[in-house]
């Protein structure tokens, strides 16, 4: 493996794979994808509107739904390791050391009561990680994500939102994790802060060779960062593709129904032209 | 566009002594639409909140036809409750819990229970909940409708009075994309078919390219830029309307590059 591969080398092995992963609640299916593989580097996005089922796989991926109502059948490994049959212990190493989830609020995701530079220490001790090579790791990780280190002194809510989100993934960066899972990272965010978190998601592809498997329901900023777009719709996966084909070939019908629906800003009108007495006039 | 009939001329607002809005003026009669553009914390809420009377200005005047608002008799009070009506993000706020959709579009009607009845099923059919391809809707709560339809139902809700403008604040932005898109095409022809006059408070610059004929963009509860909307979008001059502008994404396109405020 060599996780600095900017770009996706079929000739690396996948880093995420699904295969035939579905979720059922009571009896009843309710998401299902039946394969996928994310390759260091690489970007794949899951789009789909509320009650598609695009968020409930992102965390069966991560093994977080063991211990609920829901029962996860399939199979999913990252990095060749099994995450719906591993133990608790297991998949805590898994997640901290291999793939990291970011959320959509990234203050409610952070202890409010620690400041943020107690939390990444402590995260990063519960995996072992500490002194000097975790102060070596926290500058690193806080570079990339463009903060400065006074940040650490901070609580959660004496940063903002953007801030935060940039924070979520530098302990993400810290760990070394070799997969982010984004669910709508920046849903919760201004529009310009927005542009930076995504900005960041593609610097840290580029520069650490991160994968980033991102879910949304942004075709539009997705567009602009995945190389692989998956569309869900009442829990089935309904078109994929990379971006060229998915915006442009696709010929699922909720695709195009999905496209033509995004908001877009008009291109300027043509300027008229002028009346030749007008420009004589002047 | 038609004489204004609702002016802020110098509007600042405040919170205890933190003013959020500054100097604002603004005039709209019948038919206008402004979209009011800007992030968290520029102050468009809070405009809208003084747009609707439920703030009073720490500066400056609402006026409704040439009265501030504070001074309207009781009469002209009235009147200008029924022609400024508020549409909020999904319709949650505006629709009372434990009221059936049909009773909270009532609320607002006079006449009998079957006048009533009758109007509220126009009301529905107006907003594309067409009673008969929607049966029993109305007796439903709003609870029981997904965000889309619960919407239309905010918007039949704030139709009832026969408003002369609809103020919205972020009116799609908890919904799909897909159901905005119809939320949006419902705005416009209302707009066409009844001249109603819209005041659209929103983050998203696309939604008021569609709907709004003038805008303003504000920061940090200033109008920083103001003028046709798609002027500000295709050739914004202030150095925020440009950032916020780049920031856009458009489908296909690259990654937004933000530059940070000089």
């Amino acid at each position: 493996m060599t996780p600095t591969t900017p770009l996706p080398d079929l000739s690396v092995p996948e880093l995420v794979e699904v295969r035939d992963l579905t979720v059922w609640y009571g009896g009843r299916q309710v998401s299902s994808m039946p394969r996928l593989e994310v390759r260091p580097g690489e970007c794949v996005a899951v789009v789909g509107e509320s009650g598609s089922g695009k968020s409930t796989l992102l965390r069966a991926m991560l093994g977080l739904l063991s211990g609920t109502p829901a029962v996860t059948t399939g199979s999913v490994t990252v990095d060749g390791r099994d995450v719906l049959f591993a133990d608790e212990r297991e998949l805590r190493d898994i997640r901290g050391s291999r793939v990291a989830l970011v959320m959509q609020s990234p203050q409610g995701s952070l202890n409010p009561t620690m400041r943020l530079g107690t939390l990444i220490r402590r995260v990063l001790k519960r995996h072992g990680v500490r002194g000097a090579e975790a102060r070596e790791r926290i500058a690193g990780a806080l570079a990339s994500v463009r903060l400065p280190e006074e940040i650490l002194r901070r609580y959660p809510s004496e940063v903002s939102g953007g801030q935060a989100q940039r924070f979520a993934i530098a302990v993400a960066v810290a760990l070394e994790v070799a997969v982010i899972a984004a669910d709508e990272p920046t849903s919760a965010l201004d529009v310009t802060v927005q542009a930076e978190v995504i900005g960041v998601l593609q610097r840290l592809r580029e520069e650490r060779g991160l994968a980033v498997v991102l879910v949304s329901h942004d075709l539009a900023l997705v567009s602009t960062v995945a190389d692989r777009i998956v569309v869900m719709k009442d829990g089935e996966v309904v078109d994929e593709g990379d971006v060229e084909h998915v915006l442009h070939e696709s010929e699922s019908p909720y695709t195009r129904e999905l496209i033509d629906a995004v908001p877009v800003i008009r291109p300027a009108d043509p300027e008229p032209e002028r009346p030749v007495e007008e420009e004589a006039a002047r | 566009m038609s004489e204004p009939w609702l002016v802020a001329d110098g509007l600042s607002l405040a919170y205890g002594r933190t003013t959020v809005v500054h100097d604002v003026d603004l005039a709209l009669g019948d038919g206008d639409t402004l979209g009011i553009v800007g992030e968290s914390g520029s102050g468009k809420s809070t405009l809208a909140r003084a747009l609707l009377g439920l703030l009073p200005p720490s500066g400056g005047t609402v006026s409704f036809s040439g009265t501030p608002l504070g001074r309207l008799s009781r009469a002209e009070r009235g009147e200008y409750r029924r022609s400024v009506q508020p549409v909020f993000q999904d319709g949650v706020e505006t629709l009372d819990p434990r009221m059936t959709i049909g009773d909270s579009i009532a609320e607002g009607l006079r006449g009998g229970r079957a006048a009533r009845d009758a109007r509220v099923r126009e009301l529905l059919a107006d907003v594309g909940l067409d009673p008969r391809s929607h049966p029993g809707l109305a007796q439903r709560r709003p609870h029981e409708l997904s965000g889309g339809q619960r919407q239309r139902v905010g918007i039949a809700r704030a139709l009832a009075v026969e408003p002369r403008l609809l103020v919205l604040d972020e009116p799609t932005s908890a919904l799909d994309v897909t159901v905005q898109a119809r939320i949006i095409e419902l705005l416009d022809r209302l707009r066409a078919e009844r001249g109603l006059a819209l005041v659209l408070i929103t983050h998203d610059l696309a939604v008021v390219d569609r709907l709004c004929e003038r805008s303003l963009v504000m920061y940090d509860g200033r109008v920083v830029e103001r003028g046709r909307t798609r002027d500000l979008l295709t050739r914004p001059e202030h150095p925020y309307t440009r950032r916020l502008r780049a920031a856009v994404p458009e489908l296909g396109g690259g990654i937004p590059e933000v530059q940070p405020l000089p």
